[in-house]
């Protein structure tokens, strides 16, 4: 549906050559909710204005729908981009303009006749639940009908991708809540690819099903929500997943393990989906003969499976540790040794 | 009724004159300010149309227009007021040199206005599909409205005050009544009464666009 190919971007700022993306390459399948995640200047709203050719690559190419947008005319491209809706961070609405004409005007831009524009305007109100704020003005909304009047515009042309630049913050979590509730029903009810950029990881893990993650203009991991959350492999990954999903041990218990003088190891494991039913500890307690201890464990719902992060004390001499690592390889349960 | 030392005919006709030439150099000088601003806007760097030739014509243009002070404009251009109305005196030939004063300024202020909108809205036109005459009727010109409406009643009041030298060429209108009537001929009256006229003129008009204006903001 939509393809980058080894983009890279450079902007001069002051004669200075900065490198706002470096060879990107991505692809978004009909259906996703894709989510793009990095810390400001990341460069994915960068990214995600590509895809309508708000900005053009240095060098790389943007397929959207198998045409490399960017080789298409003026003309072409505007149809394009009536095919992609795009959100934003501060709304962009018009203040001069009611609810009603906001979301009527890509419907007046395609020449819509009146009846029809006040058909299709309506039910697109009521859509995002706005029937009764018809004739008021943005700056009488609040953030989130704000949002959902932003939505509704982008929804009007029935385009097949919507891009979110940053939609959901502005908002408050409350807000930000129904409005991902809203962008779900969208992608299932309407089967509209969305394409996210945020710097909240939650967005990510409450709406997504895939992810990337950007780092100075770079590609840092990408793949389902399920397998970069349960387990991440980069720094920049596990400092956003460790936000939402917590994976280290608090200070006290730290503190108290510098005092044990019995031989131990830790160890931090994954459960993901049905492997979380296994009984592990119980496994490594009765028939392996080792002892343990939770020292940490946290479980969170990501895309309806059960994500679990348990930091465990495996008493005894490296013999011991080995013999739970093998036996947690036989499991084929992620694990790693952490040092204190 | 006071003595004003003229017929009160002559008072109307000045006032009458003085309206004709706002009227009509006004509404030429927006539609020559309203083109000249958009191209400006447009063109200007990191404009949607950048095109540093255009816009480097269009704003020396109106630089070089804006530098020459009016009662200068009005005999400078003299040759071109005589080329285009046949005539190098009287009310229409001021209108000339009022058109060519009022569109370069109007241009600056109109360029201004449509200048604060957000750029995000523009952003957002772009991703609509939107073209570049669309972009300027359904986006930037209802959202600078309020702000439009403030430049054009500073160019009206801009105006008036030109209008009174006009008299230099003939035109008339009340300006040139104060100086003619109330100075050369020492009635101070006359003088004080015209002074007045033109204060209420300029608060009538500075209120009437703060209103629309506002209006059109507090949406």
């Amino acid at each position: 549906m939509i393809k980058f190919v080894d983009i890279s971007k450079t902007f001069t700022v002051k004669k200075q050559k900065v490198q706002a993306l470096s060879h990107i390459s991505l692809e978004i399948s009909k259906g996703d909710i894709f989510g793009v995640i990095g810390f400001s200047g990341a460069g994915k709203s960068t990214l995600l204005r590509m895809v309508n050719a708000l900005e053009k690559p240095s060098t790389g190419q943007v397929l959207v729908n198998g045409e490399d947008i960017n080789t298409l005319n003026i003309t072409r491209l505007r149809q394009v981009r009536k095919q992609i809706g795009m959100i934003f961070q501060q709304f962009n609405l018009l203040n001069s303009k009611t609810v009603y004409d906001n979301v009527a005007i890509p419907l007046v831009l395609n020449k819509m006749a009146p009846e029809e524009i006040h058909k299709r305007v309506l039910e697109l109100l009521q859509f995002v639940e706005l029937s009764d704020k018809t004739a008021a003005y943005p700056n009488q909304l609040s953030g989130g009908q704000k949002q959902r009047v932003g939505i509704a515009r982008a929804l009007a042309t029935n385009p097949s991708i919507l891009l979110c630049d940053e939609a959901t913050s502005a908002l408050d979590p409350e807000t930000t809540e129904a409005i991902l509730k809203l962008l779900e029903k969208i992608n299932k009810e309407l089967k509209i690819t969305i394409l996210v950029v945020t710097h909240e990881i939650h967005v990510i893990q409450r709406l997504c099903n895939k992810v990337a993650v950007m780092e100075k203009g770079k590609l840092v991991e990408t793949g389902s929500v399920l397998d970069v959350f349960g387990n991440p492999q980069q720094d920049m990954t596990k400092r956003f997943v460790r936000t939402v999903i917590p994976d280290t041990i608090p200070p006290s218990i730290v503190a108290a393990l510098h005092k044990e003088n019995k031989p131990f190891k830790l160890l931090k494991i994954h459960f993901l989906g049905e492997k979380a039913k296994d009984n592990v500890l119980y496994h490594i307690n009765r028939f392996l003969e080792i002892e343990t201890s939770v020292m940490f464990a946290s479980v969170t719902e990501l895309q309806k499976t059960v994500l679990g992060v348990f930091v465990i004390q495996v008493v005894g001499e490296a013999e011991n540790f080995t013999k739970v690592t093998n036996y947690l390889d036989e499991q084929q349960l992620p694990w790693e040794e952490v040092s204190i | 009724m006071i003595d004003l030392g003229i017929p009160m005919s002559q008072v109307v006709l000045a006032a009458e004159q003085t309206i004709y030439m706002v009227a009509i150099s006004l509404a030429a000088g927006s539609v020559i300010a309203f083109i000249f601003s958009v191209i400006l806007v447009l063109t200007r760097p990191h404009g949607i149309l950048e095109n540093r030739c255009t816009y480097a014509v269009f704003n020396t243009i109106i630089n070089i227009v804006r530098s020459i002070p009016f009662i200068i404009l009005l005999v400078f251009i003299l040759p071109v007021t005589k080329a285009i109305v046949g005539t190098r005196i009287g009310t229409t030939a001021a209108l000339v040199p009022l058109i060519v004063f009022i569109a370069p300024y109007l241009t600056r202020l109109f360029e201004n206005s449509i200048l604060e909108v957000d750029k995000g809205i523009v952003e957002a036109a772009q991703a609509m599909g939107a073209s570049y005459w669309e972009i300027v009727r359904y986006f930037l010109l209802p959202e600078a409205k309020g702000s439009l409406i403030l430049s054009v009643t500073t160019g009206t009041i801009g105006l008036i005050g030109a209008t009174a030298m006009a008299g230099a060429i003939g035109a008339g209108g009340v300006g040139d009544l104060a100086l003619t009537y109330g100075y050369e001929r020492l009635n101070f009256p006359l003088m004080l009464f015209t002074v007045i006229v033109l204060i209420v003129f300029v608060q009538a008009i500075q209120s009437i666009g703060n209103h629309y204006s506002a209006k059109l903001r507090n949406h």
